[in-house]
């Protein structure tokens, strides 16, 4: 990986990242835990280049529960990847800066970063049917993954195991630990796997839409597991989702993504209140809510997110936009990240504080 | 809960040209002009390279390739490069059948067999199974043996042996299409069974019958060739790489190796190219590499 | 668990079942009258006529099947007029050669291609790869007589480092006494260790170009099967749980990557046998391959047949049992879901 910023892109502009008005009872004044820079991740297919991450910061706080909210190929699930140098082949990192308390990460060597990931940083992935490997049961991979940060026996590790899978509600964790992964359940499985995420204690939880594969009922379930460990353990905890419900429910503060950028970055709070962004503003809408809404039309936002293998000069979101749709300055001009005295950090031309202003 | 009706992105699809796409890919089209290559000259060679194939001259017997021979002549003064260009010509189009055939027959039992399940889908696998379980040249030998040793046993002896191999793959992915909700929902809409198995579930063989058409093809090429080697496949004097290998083994070891050695590299490139080719096809058509292992 | 195995048997005996047919069928229903065949073009109406009557190729076609499988049971293998010998003493001969010939080639086919293909998904580089690809294109295309000519004019007559067309052993050196068949076994078995040398040293040419072929399936089977594990989400968990590239690697990926081999054991096996039917041949090499070859010409019926059935028979037991061991070592259908 390279730290060079590739020349389409403007330096990271220092304002962006959290909001400095959000002021959320867990994330005040404590130290930051994870800093991120302009980072950019590129993906070189046969079909061009796609910059599936584009000149994205933001800082986070310890304790912190931070939401990245987007549609499908907004580019957060390669802005999870790339924090933690996983970006799938033919992805990669092209710029930018990963800070984790301090180290930095992009462009650490194999060994360099195995020390980090599952340590300091842990992940919970998507697809919890397909993120453990089959032909091991679930003690020998918990052990695995202890043994590789902790210098215990495989005894020793085991007990920790057991300890922590009781922890996420697995009963009878005794036994169930002799167990092949599709003897488990998917709800369970995800338990298994947050418990892993955070066998070594580490100081981010990265939650890559950790309960998308999941039906409904333990959906919510395994949420407040993952809110109550957080709680429980002091992980700050980064929720990757298109599901606006969670972030309302867990999160202290969100950022808007779309096209590879952070568009709004506020507390969850306001975005909730007064959304800044006009996407923030369309994806709200789009918010089913049965008691209003009119049978047989599911509110949605016109148009498609635009080909990231293009670079476009002007806002990615103009076309689509009641006010970009009209505006030249938002086909030409590239919104740079602002501040709105509200706290708010938006890219957009036309954006203010004042709700329903520049309708 | 509430959730946000997020729009699914479908990636704007690019038409690709053919030509685009051997432009980016170097290797393809560099393999692709050279079997061409290879198949243009042997289909067209002759009206060039004018020196018959079986004319013999005592007068020019194993004479190292020259000029006037590039490709040497064997111990009867025959001319080697004619006599390659005719054998690729007998190997190609011996290829070509045996893979069309089992690649018709093939199919046509594997939609059978797998829109009417039962009892013809029992038959029609036992019969695979117990003409799969014999190696391809072993089978092909014994026909040659039960008729008459040529080219047209050892042809009927490989269809026999390659039709299966189709048939198997393909039954599999009938099966799997007709597990499939769009042929599912084709079906619940009230189309008839018939529309259904050529409209909705032929289409999406052809892919995998073409990959395996360039796997059998190769190893149909081989196996004539082997044949030809043992005295089974094409009789003299047609000529035929494998044949003519044999011809030239005992020259091989003493020096003369030009008599056996065109043939063979004839071979080589024959089959090596397609299966290069194939490789890259398979990329291209069956990402996730799950229906055809190369055989 | 049980039923399964049971039906996999029955599947099993149903396969030899219409491959015994199919090759019965095939030898004695087709054009041409073996007993013409045996008793070569000068012979007179009545001698065939003599001959269709004791080989019993008169009888109704089921009596013939009935018979021929009743035999077959008793170990009668039918009589080869070529060799004059039986068949059953013939495979007995024969049989120890070419198994030597086909385990080392196995042998040789498994491990190279399991460490070709892993140096070739584990760099990082491209070019191990691309030579791996290349390389089993070659080798898939590559026709074994030939290449074991190629082998003999180059590795023998002009290098000197293998011998030329002899057979097992050297002239002049005495086979090790008999207790597998297989020379370089028994001579450990009876500490001859020139003569183990010796026939080693015969063996591994003919081995490798035997291999040649299987080597290219297997490597091609094991690399791709490899990217694909490569890919599961899985490997990237464990990443993310901090296990380094090799250890992901030997622990996650390797193991799926193996366990998809077995498959393919029953396809190998069939590749050998072929491989071994035409290398023997131009080695000299004194096994079953060069025995039907030499049976197919002098249109030895008998012979054929045996072959041809040994060689189903096998190829059922061979994916039969790596099916069971399949199923045996994947937890997914050994251990039942919760």
């Amino acid at each position: 990986m390279s730290h060079t910023n590739a020349l389409s892109f403007p330096p990271p502009s220092p304002s962006t990242g959290t909001a400095p008005g959000v002021s959320q009872d867990r994330s005040q004044d404590r130290g930051v835990v994870l800093q991120v820079k302009g980072l950019v991740t590129d993906f070189n297919t046969a079909s061009g280049t796609v910059h599936a991450v584009r000149d994205v910061s933001f800082d986070l706080h310890k304790r912190q529960r931070m939401a990245i909210v987007g549609e499908s190929g907004s580019g957060k699930s390669a802005l999870a990847m790339s924090l933690v140098g996983l970006v799938p082949q033919p992805g990669r990192v092209t710029g930018g800066s990963v800070k984790l308390n301090g180290t930095e990460m992009v462009g650490l060597d194999d060994a360099g970063i195995s020390r980090i990931r599952g340590k300091d940083i842990g992940l919970v992935f998507q697809d919890p049917m397909a993120a453990l490997d089959p032909l091991k049961t679930i003690g020998s991979q918990f052990v695995e993954t202890i043994r590789v940060h902790q210098d215990v026996s495989v005894k020793a590790a085991r007990k920790m195991a057991c300890d922590l899978l009781g922890e996420v509600g697995v009963t009878d964790a005794k036994r169930r630990i002799a167990d092949y992964p599709h003897q488990y359940s998917g709800g369970m499985r995800q338990r298994v796997l947050i418990a892993m995420a955070i066998a070594n204690d580490p100081s981010v939880v990265i939650a890559d839409e950790p309960t998308t594969a999941l039906d409904v009922t333990t959906q919510a379930q395994v949420l407040d597991l993952l809110a109550k460990i957080c709680d429980e353990r002091g992980n700050a905890l980064v929720m990757i989702t298109h599901n606006l419900g969670i972030v309302e429910e867990l999160c202290d503060s969100v950022n808007v993504m779309y096209a590879g950028r952070f568009v709004e970055s506020t507390s969850a709070r306001a975005l909730f209140e007064s959304p800044a962004h006009p996407y923030s503003k369309a994806l709200l809408n789009c918010v089913i809510d049965p008691a209003t809404t009119k049978r047989g039309a599911l509110p949605a936002i016109p148009g498609s997110p635009p080909d990231l293998s293009i670079d476009e000069p002007g806002c990615p979101f103009a076309a689509r936009c009641p006010i970009g749709r009209d505006e030249p300055r938002c086909a030409t001009e590239r919104p740079e990240s602002r501040a709105l005295a509200s706290g708010a950090v938006v890219r957009c031309h036309f954006a203010s504080d004042i709700p329903g202003d520049e309708a | 809960m509430t959730a946000v009706a997020a729009p699914q992105i479908v990636a704007p699809a690019k038409r690709k040209t053919f030509s685009s796409f051997l432009r980016r890919d170097r290797t393809l089209t560099l393999t692709l002009a050279l079997l061409a290559g290879l198949i243009v000259a042997t289909l067209l060679g002759p009206l060039v390279w004018q020196i018959q194939p079986d004319a013999i001259n005592l007068g020019a017997v194993l004479q190292a390739p020259s000029w006037g021979h590039p490709m040497g002549t064997d111990d009867t003064g025959r001319d080697v490069l004619a006599r390659v260009l005719a054998g690729g010509r007998t190997s190609i189009l011996a290829g070509l059948t045996i893979a069309l055939i089992g690649a018709v027959v093939g199919c046509v039992a594997a939609l059978l067999a797998g829109s009417m399940r039962g009892w013809v889908d029992t038959l029609f696998t036992w019969l695979t199974n117990s003409i799969l379980c014999f190696p391809a040249i072993l089978l092909a030998m014994a026909m040659a043996m039960a008729l008459q040793p040529g080219v047209t046993a050892v042809v009927i002896g490989l269809s026999l042996h390659s039709f299966p191999w189709y048939m198997r793959t393909l039954r599999g992915e009938v099966m799997r299409l007709y597990g499939q909700d769009f042929i599912r929902s084709t079906t619940a809409l009230g189309a008839h069974p018939a529309r259904v198995l050529f409209r909705h579930v032929f289409p999406h063989l052809i892919p995998i019958m073409i990959l395996q058409m360039a796997a059998v093809f190769g190893a149909a090429v081989l196996s004539l060739a082997a044949l030809g080697y043992l005295g089974l496949g094409a009789q003299p004097p047609t000529a035929e790489w494998g044949e003519m290998i044999t011809d030239g083994q005992q020259f091989f070891l003493t020096g003369q190796w030009w008599i056996a050695g065109f043939p063979g590299v004839g071979l080589l490139l024959a089959v090596s190219l397609t299966t290069l080719i194939a490789d890259r096809a398979r990329e291209v058509l069956d990402p996730r590499g799950e229906f055809i292992q190369a055989k | 668990m049980i039923r399964n195995i049971l039906k996999r048997l029955g599947v099993a005996l149903a396969t030899v079942f219409g491959a015994s047919v199919f090759a019965f069928v095939l030898l004695r229903k087709v054009p041409g009258d073996p007993a013409r065949a045996i008793a070569g073009d000068g012979a007179t109406d009545e001698a065939i006529a003599a001959l269709r009557k004791s080989m019993g190729l008169d009888d109704n076609i089921f009596v013939q099947y009935g018979n021929y499988v009743g035999s077959l049971f008793r170990g009668d293998f039918g009589f080869s007029y070529s060799t004059g010998n039986s068949v059953g003493t013939l495979l007995a001969q024969r049989l120890p050669a070419t198994l030597e010939l086909g385990l080392l080639s196995v042998v040789f086919a498994i491990a190279g291609a399991v460490i070709a293909s892993s140096i070739a998904v584990y760099s990082r580089r491209r070019w191990p790869d691309r030579f791996l690809r290349i390389s089993s294109s070659l080798a898939m295309g590559s026709p074994p007589f030939w290449i074991a000519l190629l082998a003999l004019l180059v590795l023998s007559i002009q290098l000197g480092i293998f011998p030329g067309p002899e057979g097992r052993l050297s002239p002049g050196v005495l086979r090790p006494p008999n207790v597998t068949g297989m020379f370089t076994v028994d001579a450990v078995i009876a500490g001859q260790w020139g003569t183990f040398v010796n026939a080693a040293w015969h063996l591994i040419l003919p081995a490798i170009v035997v291999a040649l072929g299987p080597f290219a399936f297997l490597s091609r089977l094991y690399r791709n099967q490899l990217r694909g594990t490569l890919r599961e989400t899985f490997v990237t968990v464990a990443q993310s749980h901090g296990l380094r590239r090799f250890p992901v690697y030997a622990r996650h990926v390797a193991p799926h990557g193996l366990l998809s081999l077995l498959p393919a054991a029953s396809l190998l096996f069939a590749d050998l046998l072929a491989g071994s039917l035409l290398v023997e041949k131009v080695f000299g090499w004194p096994g079953i391959g060069s025995m039907t070859a030499d049976a197919i010409i002098q249109k030895d019926f008998a012979v054929v047949q045996a072959v041809l059935l040994l060689a189903a028979i096998l190829y059922v037991v061979v994916s039969l049992a790596a099916d069971l061991i399949m199923t045996a070592a994947d937890p997914r259908t050994r251990v039942g879901a919760r």
